[in-house]
């Protein structure tokens, strides 16, 4: 069996030995191999022959994202015949990935609940609470913040860099994007505007008389939630689940990140971090486009690939 | 100080392990690989570096290390100097390779 390896990160001495030492450690051996730098980042791409492995496939998968981890690089670690497979749609959470703060604890920040949301949202993370209980758990304390003062949190919130770069570059090479948040719309919007995304879902929160009124609008979204509305939209336009890849950071995000062709997990939970095929250590979305394969090192190694296979 | 490159050329009989080989000698030399290209044809490995080097880091060095290095793993390691060869202008010149 062969899979391909792709890493990136910041350009520094000791990236190409720190990974590949860890996969000859092993016994995987890089059949080809082609690093160059692509957007200011230093990216890798490695086919590598598994058949001689030591270990179970997953300890080889595990060990690189922790050697990846200490590296402070990406990595993504996907079959050969999933590497070759063209993404067509990309779907990215909101809150701790696309934005660089968790929307909700800001508004609990001018609330005056800070401690209390903050426990809330930690165990709903760690997959403790079920993200609808903690999301209705966590509005509730927002009662009575006024609208004026929620507007003011989401023009603060910032994105993290290479958001934007990576939006266009996505756009340009003609792919779907979707943002996917179980967070607010009052945010999810302005953002979802701002970067040109195609489309945008997030929960509404109820305003009256100019003021939260601690509920959520309808149906909390919750994860099957996404991974619906996801397929919907994939569906709309011819595209499968295995055409998707989704970017997030939480237990939230794990459903979609196990269901689509790619899940990478951005700067991750502990959940995600274990079950997701790629791994981006660095708040740097430039880094996801290296893993997503935009470019033409990935089209290189895949065009070489190919003609390998035939 | 002015940044020096250095191309390599690595060739042997494949296995696991050669390109941490090579690369961790490169790093211990104070290299940093810019680009990289490997592959195995027929069981046997062929890899090309380019490596800048800054500061400190010297051609001697890397030479050193790399035929050591290459003394162990049973590669056979050239180690070139692309500008004193007239291959690349001073400081880098053409790098439309990247990306």
């Amino acid at each position: 069996m062969r899979v391909v390896v792709t890493v990136a990160g910041l350009d520094r001495p000791g990236i190409v030995a720190g990974v590949t030492s860890t996969l000859a450690s092993l016994n995987a051996n890089i059949v080809k191999a082609r690093a160059s730098s692509l957007l200011n980042l230093f990216v890798m791409v490695m086919l590598v022959d598994t058949s001689q492995l030591k270990v179970p496939l997953k300890v080889l998968e595990d060990a690189l994202k922790e050697r990846c981890n200490e590296l402070g690089v990406a990595v993504s670690m996907e079959a050969e015949a999933d590497f070759v497979k063209e993404r067509r749609l990309v779907a990215f959470d909101a809150d701790g990935t696309l934005i660089d703060a968790e929307v909700i604890d800001e508004l609990a920040k001018e609330a005056g609940v800070e401690e209390e949301v903050r426990e809330i949202t930690r165990r709903a993370m760690e997959g403790e609470l079920s993200f609808e209980e903690s999301l209705r758990r966590r509005v509730r304390l927002l009662k009575g913040l006024p609208l004026e003062r929620v507007l003011r949190v989401a023009s603060r919130v910032r994105v993290v860099p290479g958001a934007r770069e990576i939006l266009e570059e996505l756009k340009k090479a003609g792919f779907i994007t979707v943002l996917i948040t179980g967070g607010f719309d009052v945010v999810a919007r302005e953002v979802g505007r701002q970067l040109g995304f195609d489309y945008v879902f997030a929960n509404r929160l109820v305003v009256k008389d100019g003021v939260l009124t601690g509920e959520v609008e309808g149906e909390v979204m919750g994860p099957e939630d996404k991974l619906r509305l996801l397929k919907e939209v994939a569906e709309r336009h011819g595209i499968s689940l295995e055409e998707c890849a989704a970017i997030g950071d939480g237990a939230n995000d794990l459903l979609i990140i196990r269901n689509v062709g790619l899940g990478i997990g951005f700067n991750p939970k502990r959940v995600v971090r274990e079950q997701a095929k790629a791994v981006v250590n660095i708040k740097d979305m430039r880094a996801v486009l290296a893993i997503l394969g935009v470019g033409r090192l990935k089209e290189d190694v895949k065009a070489r690939v190919e003609s390998w296979r035939k | 100080m002015a940044r020096s490159y250095a191309l390599i050329v690595a060739c042997g009989r494949d296995r696991p392990g050669l390109i941490a080989g090579v690369a961790s000698a490169v790093a211990e030399a104070g290299g940093n690989i810019e680009d990289l290209d490997e592959v195995v044809m027929k069981g046997l490995f062929v890899m090309s570096l380019l490596v800048s080097l800054e500061g400190s880091a010297s051609l001697e060095e890397l030479r050193r290390k790399l035929a050591e290095r290459g003394g162990e793993l049973g590669l056979k390691v050239e180690v070139h100097d692309p500008v004193a060869e007239g291959w690349m202008d001073e400081g880098g010149g053409d790098r439309s390779g990247a990306g």
